[in-house]
């Protein structure tokens, strides 16, 4: 009898066994069902932040472009048109030839800064003379400045690229030239435009003070827009310290993408 | 009893033709798992053949099959779980349970005695492997229907059926030892392959359907 029991038990423990296995699997199922929706949300709410950051950017980005603009107008062009109201206004019988000399290279001036803006700003221009040109335009305006030196070198034949591609590459050459200009303290830029491994690779190197350590690519607008941008492109974006104690862009875009694309 | 042996038979048939038919489409992983299945359907075909027909040594090939069941699900699983941070301890256990058969296959005297230490070693290395695959998939739930997810009802397999045999090694010793009849356990262990072999089949189809789709 007292056998027999314990025989019951070991079937019984048996069966025991059995209904823990599915068991686990049954609530293995409902773990990852419940594990699943929250991981569904966890990734909706991660696209909705980078959504987020990137607006921000934008935004930022539209707003440091106003900025910019408005900066330009008053600085050059709005001097420009005052110098040459002024002029107009002490126009008489003895300095006319002069001051109306003087009024008209003001206008000029001035025009020609419009020009040059609205150039910069317009995405149909760059795509019209191609990405090389318009860099070189920027190059040159730069160096017309005389604040720094800039050149550009390229170790590669042209490349074909997709108009979008040039324009957004523009844009990042142009960011980096105004934070060479802004924060950068330095006397000279070089651009190099190289294709290594499949993609175009575009280093922009200055001799200026370098970048803090705590900045980085996650930090500042600028920086955070640049990475952003190649992004786009399927690219990578990276910082680094240069020796002599300037800092070099890096540009990497793959070309197999962007012949996709 | 009966019954279950023709279920057992019925079983190692579909499961023949199933990797017959899918062997070609489905991934490396489960090509691996036609291979197995094809070794254990001529392993269980040698003994029956060898326990029923001819008076043979009926163990000697299972020796051999234990030591070949660690590598086939290295390889298996090397494809679950190459990427898990665990891997690299689950590689060493692995090695350890295929040296371990190796070592007990060679230094059996008498080969007419079956394998149960290998086989138990084997089946506690698969439980912790297969434990691991389902905290991954928790890690990471990217698959919408987890029972469409083929990898889910081969682990699901591996974790039933090792448990069990584990389990029933266990039990039985002790109802050996103590002279009680073992039928409940036989009941129990030929259930469990003809739920494990079931399952298997089953991952196999599924991921057969996956290809399909995917091509």
């Amino acid at each position: 009898m007292s056998d027999n029991l314990e025989f019951n038990i070991v079937v019984a423990s048996l069966i025991a066994f059995g209904l823990m296995m599915f068991s686990f699997i049954f609530v293995f199922i409902l773990k990852y069902r419940h594990r699943q929706s929250q991981f569904d949300v966890e990734k909706k709410q991660l696209k909705l932040e980078q959504e987020n950051e990137l607006i921000k950017v934008e935004l930022e980005l539209s707003e440091e472009l106003m900025k910019n603009i408005s900066q330009e107008i008053h600085d050059n062009i709005g001097q420009s048109l005052s110098l040459a109201k002024l002029n107009l206004h002490a126009l008489n019988g003895e300095n006319y030839k002069e001051q109306s000399s003087l009024t008209s290279s003001l206008l000029t001036r001035a025009i020609a800064d419009l020009r040059n803006l609205s150039k910069s700003l317009s995405g149909s221009y760059i795509r019209d003379i191609g990405l090389v040109a318009a860099v070189n335009r920027e190059i040159e305006l730069l160096n017309s400045a005389g604040k720094i030196q800039a050149e550009l070198e390229m170790k590669i034949e042209l490349i074909e690229i997709s108009e979008m591609h040039e324009v957004i590459i523009f844009r990042c050459i142009q960011e980096t030239i105004n934070n060479c200009i802004k924060h950068a303290q330095a006397s000279q830029l070089k651009i190099t435009f190289d294709v290594v491994n499949h993609s175009l690779m575009i280093l922009a190197q200055d001799n200026g003070i370098g970048m803090p350590e705590t900045l980085n690519t996650a930090t500042g607008i600028g920086m955070k827009s640049l990475e952003e941008r190649t992004k786009m492109l399927g690219g990578k974006f990276s910082i680094s310290a240069t020796v002599g104690g300037g800092t070099m862009l890096t540009f990497e875009v793959p070309l197999k993408t962007e012949l996709k694309n | 009893m009966i019954i279950l042996d023709v279920a057992v038979i019925l079983v190692y048939f579909t499961c023949l033709i199933v990797t017959i038919v899918v062997f070609k489409k489905v991934d490396a992983s489960f090509k691996w798992l036609c291979l197995l299945l094809w070794i254990t359907i001529t392993a269980e075909a040698i003994g029956h053949y060898s326990y029923f027909i001819k008076p043979l040594n009926s163990y000697l090939h299972y020796h051999i099959y234990a030591a070949l069941v660690i590598p086939i699900h290295f390889f298996i699983y090397r494809n679950f779980l190459g990427l898990s941070k665990y891997w690299g301890w689950l590689r060493i256990l692995f090695i350890v349970g295929f040296a371990f058969s190796i070592f007990k296959t060679l230094s059996v005297p008498d080969y007419s005695i079956g394998g149960t230490e290998v086989e138990s070693v084997n089946g506690f290395i698969l439980i912790i492997t297969s434990l691991i695959v389902f905290l991954q998939m928790l890690d990471e739930p990217i698959e919408n229907n987890l029972l469409r997810q083929p990898v889910f009802w081969f682990n699901t397999a591996v974790f039933f059926f090792y448990s069990t045999t584990n389990a029933t090694t266990i039990v039985g010793k002790y109802l050996y030892r103590h002279g009680y009849p073992l039928n409940a356990l036989h009941v129990t262990k030929i259930s469990a392959v003809v739920i494990f072999y079931s399952l298997l089949a089953l991952a196999l189809v599924m991921n057969y359907k996956k290809a399909k789709h995917v091509r």
